[in-house]
């Protein structure tokens, strides 16, 4: 059986939909994948309670029988130091071990995600290196938006992996946006096998998979739809339409999938926004535009929402709006497949564990 | 079928007309319309159809279209608006030609409504039926004569054809325009434009022998490249005379409030007005005060004009309008001089204005115009009456009349009064001969028929200044920027794709690292000019992101790190590319070229002074595009900047060859790519006569 401890050492690097595509192809091809997170970060919610929204969306795509406490046994919540210090250490990971052996048994492959942060957890000697240590698994890094200090970032992990004796068997430059393309795959992965990192695969930053969608906007603001539209489109941009109106249109055409906050009484604007092809119009302070407006949004099938709440408030909220992928998200899901087809040599990097 | 109808002669003069929905109620359209159907003269056979009567004004009412044995050129559909998608089929069915829907409740009302005339525009396409409406007053024309809509009366009979996009102004310039005695060929209420809109209309009557003038209320142009067209063809054939609403940021808020969409810039309209011979007017007063000179009166040979009064002050009055609107005062010939001096009071004033004193009697008004309308000098005559003392208005007018019928200039009255005019008014105006209380309403009505001569006697050039493109680069730039998911270029993109077009432009290299700049800088060759690349910062110097004349490596590489550093901590999600060096350039006049591009009418070239002041001191002109050799130098010639280009205080002229040449470009540039929805090149540095001009900002902005 391979193990296969995939790791990022810097936030939002496209870890999980990189694990969801590679598992996905894993599959088709006919392996048995398995799958385990020994530390997780819980998302709280009142109705489900504790749960790791990585985790139930890989338990859902693979399809595992075991339940989420099974498949994440350690959960960083506030403080976790105090709640995990009355816990013997060589009881956590014993557990820890029992657990993988459950979840690994009759499976091809099984892929561990690493914890919430690279120091996570050191304090119990359970940080990402320790676990990788204790499962005999070999670390993938996955670097996410490339820059001068995320290459580096590898090679300097790359040194205490190499200390601890843990292998890493390379690495994969996720989200690279295209006028930086040329030199991840030249300069970058040229450095990186210099100092003994293979990378497989360089993958273009792809907003179909990171950008949030309409959806998740309606459900962060909790408004009224007045108009249905297409709720699977991305927003990449988020514009406050408070300019005059000719002004309003040089600014929406610059760029594509845009929201547009603005307030019911300003037609003009709305108008705009339908007319450059908005993903999404958020009208604030419960101002109903006329019926001819809302209209020609719909027949454009553009989503029109209307919240309670003025510009301010409304942006401050739509703060907290971020491209999770979701279990009922199967486009998204398939999305992140293809790119691991597309851009990553999943054949040879399997062979290399 | 039928061959398509441009002239709509089976809308505004059918053989046959059916009501569908008549009704025997007065008081209810269905009625209205079918009275006045009957009751205004309409000489061709008349259906009612309605199924719930027998009878209706002595007429036999049918149950369903289907059952009149008769080809029906036009259906008047006046039934709720439910019900009108599947009459229109029925009347499709039957091989009605034209269809007129009054009803209301269709895209007006929101989304059901919409979709309900989306089904009956679909209707009248498949049966090649013509459709004015929905929600609209109907059409009248007064020589069929047919009123085949619910105004409360009949115009009078006249060369005036209005088109009107809202009914409710359309029914209440009927009723003014008794008192004012103004007649109409045809009044169109335009309702939604579902089908037909005012350029179908203005092609239409482009060739209708009883119209002489067209006027047009506005709120919007349905099909901007269609409008262009029939404009085009119709103002060289009659005068159109614009009225167009929305204009303010306020009206056109209201407006997109009303319709659901947004028209074209203000911008956009007065240009497209401009420049393809519309004349725009601000007022409804406006467009019936002209209309009432461009109905009746012949076109002027200049703008040599006569003011002839009885009192200096609304003399002079007259006079300063005249410079305002661009008339000149004619200088009066020797003879005509000698004329009146013989045939005047001592101390009557013979010079233009000529002023006939106050006690002037109806012999001396007549004795003057006598001798005035036959000076070669003048091209138009304004007449002036107060009621002084001794001044006999009626009598006057009377003597006048006679002379007027052999005047072949313009003329207008200014008669000032009220009660003791009354009667003049009424006279001239019974004489097709203009009157206006004021003066400056007679001067600014002369003025805009001499501006339409002006349009009518333009020149079109067909010329076009085509430069041979390649295009497969430009093209592979765009998708480059496309597949980046970026709508702005780069600026060293943005000059690539200017110079196949032969705008010279600096040379660029974009450095992504402090190290590729310098050696940039070398190739380029000091001193250079740095900006930040970044297709988020649109204005670079407002950030610290340009720096001029920088003179060496070790300065190169500084700013290059403070500017990229500095860029990061603004914009801190733009995408930074790096830094763009350029090759320094020898400043000359600055000026600017831009395109953006407008939702009704494509893309809107502007010309202008140049440089950071741009958009305060707003010296520019405007041209839809494609503009021609004509229209760059026109539009050169209309801003003060030109003053400046040809040279101050003993400068030596700038090459205004080169920035028509740039203007004819950058029109074809955008033209062949309608993909740039936004371009600027500003500044461009012209040089003297001879040395060209450079483009060195250049900006560009795609849209899908």
């Amino acid at each position: 059986m391979k193990s296969l401890f995939v790791v990022s050492w810097e936030g939002f690097s496209g870890k999980t939909a990189f694990i969801l595509g590679l598992s996905q192809v894993l599959v088709e091809n006919g392996f048995k994948v398995s799958y385990f997170r020994p530390v997780g970060r819980p998302q709280t919610s009142v109705t489900e309670g504790a749960v790791d929204p990585d985790v139930l969306l890989m338990k859902e795509t693979l399809k595992l029988p075991f339940t989420l406490d099974e498949l994440t046994p350690i959960l960083i919540e506030p403080n976790y130091l105090s709640v995990y210090a009355k816990r013997d250490v060589a009881d956590l990971r014993s557990m820890i071990l029992k657990q993988y052996g459950k979840l690994s048994e009759n499976s091809d492959i099984i892929i561990v995600e690493g914890g919430v942060s690279p120091e996570t957890m050191t304090a119990f000697n359970l940080n990402n290196i320790d676990i990788a240590e204790l499962l005999n698994s070999k670390v993938l890094a996955i670097s996410g938006g490339v820059s001068d200090s995320s290459i580096e970032k590898i090679l300097f992990y790359k040194s205490i992996l190499d200390m601890r004796g843990v292998q890493l068997v390379g690495a994969v430059l996720n989200q690279i946006p295209p006028y930086m393309m040329e030199k991840a795959e030249g300069e970058y992965t040229e450095l990186l096998n210099r100092h003994g990192v293979k990378v497989w695969g360089v993958i273009p930053r792809s907003y179909e998979i990171s950008s949030p969608t309409v959806r998740e906007l309606l459900e962060l603001l909790e408004g009224e739809v007045l108009v249905k539209g297409d709720i699977n489109r991305v927003i990449e941009n988020i514009f406050i339409g408070a300019m005059q109106t000719e002004s309003s249109l040089r600014y929406f055409r610059r760029s594509g999938n845009n929201a547009i906050i603005t307030g019911g009484d300003r037609a003009d604007i709305i108008s705009a926004a339908v007319e450059t092809n908005a993903s999404v119009i958020v009208l604030t302070g419960n101002l109903r535009p006329s019926e001819q407006v809302l209209v020609k949004a719909s027949e454009k099938n553009i989503t029109v929402i209307m919240v309670p709440h003025d510009t301010y408030s409304t942006v401050k909220i739509l703060e907290g709006l971020t491209g999770k992928i979701k279990p009922s998200d199967t486009s998204r899901i398939n999305l992140t497949k293809k790119m691991v087809y597309d851009h990553v040599s999943w054949r040879e990097l399997l062979d290399s564990i | 079928m039928h061959k398509p109808d441009i002239l709509l002669s089976t809308l505004f003069n059918p053989k046959s007309v059916s009501i569908i929905g008549a009704s025997s109620k007065p008081g209810k359209l269905g009625y209205n319309i079918l009275e006045n159907v009957i009751k205004y003269g309409y000489m061709g056979r008349v259906y009612p159809v309605n199924p719930n009567y027998q009878e209706i004004l002595g007429l036999k009412v049918y149950s369903n279209i289907s059952e009149i044995n008769d080809e029906i050129d036009l259906a008047v559909i006046v039934i709720p608006a439910e019900s009108v998608v599947k009459v229109a089929e029925e009347c499709g069915a039957s091989k009605v030609k034209n269809l007129v829907v009054i009803s209301a409740g269709f895209k007006e009302t929101g989304k059901e409504g919409a979709e309900r005339e989306r089904a009956l525009k679909d209707i009248c396409k498949k049966y090649k039926m013509n459709l004015l409406g929905p929600n609209c007053l109907g059409v009248i024309d007064t020589f069929t004569p047919l009123n085949a809509s619910f105004a409360a009366q009949m115009p009078l009979k006249g060369n005036i054809a209005f088109i009107s996009q809202s009914g409710a102004l359309g029914t209440a310039i009927l009723d003014w325009s008794f008192k004012n005695r103004i007649g109409f060929s045809k009044v169109i209420s335009l309702g939604n434009k579902a089908d037909l809109d005012e350029s179908d209309f203005i092609n239409a009557l482009a060739a209708d022998n009883n119209t002489k003038v067209i006027l047009l209320y506005i709120e919007d142009v349905k099909d901007g490249g269609k409008f262009i067209k029939s404009l085009k063809k119709t103002v060289k054939i009659k005068p159109v005379l614009v009225l167009k609403s929305g204009s303010s940021t306020a009206g056109q808020r209201a407006a997109a409030s009303h319709t659901g969409s947004l028209a074209g810039s203000r911008i956009a309209y007065e240009t497209v007005f401009k420049q393809f011979g519309a004349l725009q007017v601000e007022t409804i007063s406006d467009l019936f005060n002209y209309a009432k000179v461009f109905s009746t009166q012949p076109l002027p040979k200049d703008n040599s004009i006569c003011i002839l009064t009885n009192a200096g002050g609304p003399g002079i009055i007259a006079t300063d309008a005249c410079e305002k609107h661009g008339l000149k005062l004619a200088q009066l010939k020797n003879e005509t001089l000698n004329n009146l001096r013989e045939r005047l009071p001592p101390n009557a004033s013979i010079y233009n204005p000529v002023d006939i004193l106050g006690d002037a009697q109806p012999e001396r008004y007549y004795k003057a115009l006598e001798t005035l309308k036959d000076d070669d000098n003048v091209s138009s005559l304004i007449i002036i009456l107060t009621p002084q003392a001794t001044t006999k208005p009626t009598e006057t007018v009377l003597e006048l009349v006679k002379l007027t019928s052999m005047i072949d200039k313009p003329v207008a009255f200014s008669l000032i009064g009220g009660e003791q005019v009354a009667e003049a008014k009424r006279i001239l105006s019974e004489n097709n001969i203009p009157v206006f209380s004021f003066p400056e309403d007679a001067v600014e009505s002369i003025a805009a028929l001499t501006r339409y001569k002006l349009i009518r006697e333009k020149k079109m050039s067909h010329r076009k200044f085509k430069i041979p493109v390649d295009k497969e680069p430009i093209r592979e730039i765009i998708k480059r920027v496309l597949s980046e998911n970026r709508r702005t270029l780069l600026s060293s993109e943005a000059c690539e794709i200017l110079s196949f077009y032969n705008v010279k432009t600096p040379k660029v290299h974009l450095a992504s690292n402090s190290e590729e700049a310098c050696e940039a800088a070398a190739e380029i060759g000091y001193p250079v000019t740095l900006k930040i690349a970044s297709p988020d910062i649109i204005h670079k110097s407002d950030v610290g992101g340009v720096a001029l004349n920088v003179k060496n490596e070790e300065d190169v590489r500084k700013i290059f790190i403070g500017m990229v550093a500095n860029a990061h901590k603004l914009f801190p999600n733009a995408r930074i590319y790096g830094v763009e060096v350029y090759e320094y350039v020898e400043k000359g006049k600055e000026v600017i070229i831009g395109v953006n591009k407008d939702l009704q009418f494509g893309h809107l070239l502007m010309f202008g002074l140049g440089g950071v002041y741009v958009n305060f001191l707003r010296d520019v002109a405007f041209r839809i595009v494609p503009v021609t050799f004509n229209d760059a130098e026109e539009m050169i010639k209309e801003t003060k900047v030109y003053n400046l280009l040809k040279g101050v205080r003993g400068e030596q002229p700038a090459d205004i060859d080169a920035v028509i040449k740039t203007i004819l470009a950058v029109s074809q540039l955008v033209e062949e790519f309608p993909v740039i929805s936004e371009l600027d090149v500003n500044p461009l540095f012209v040089y003297n006569k001879g040395e060209g001009c450079i483009a060195v900002d250049v900006k560009m902005s795609l849209y899908i």
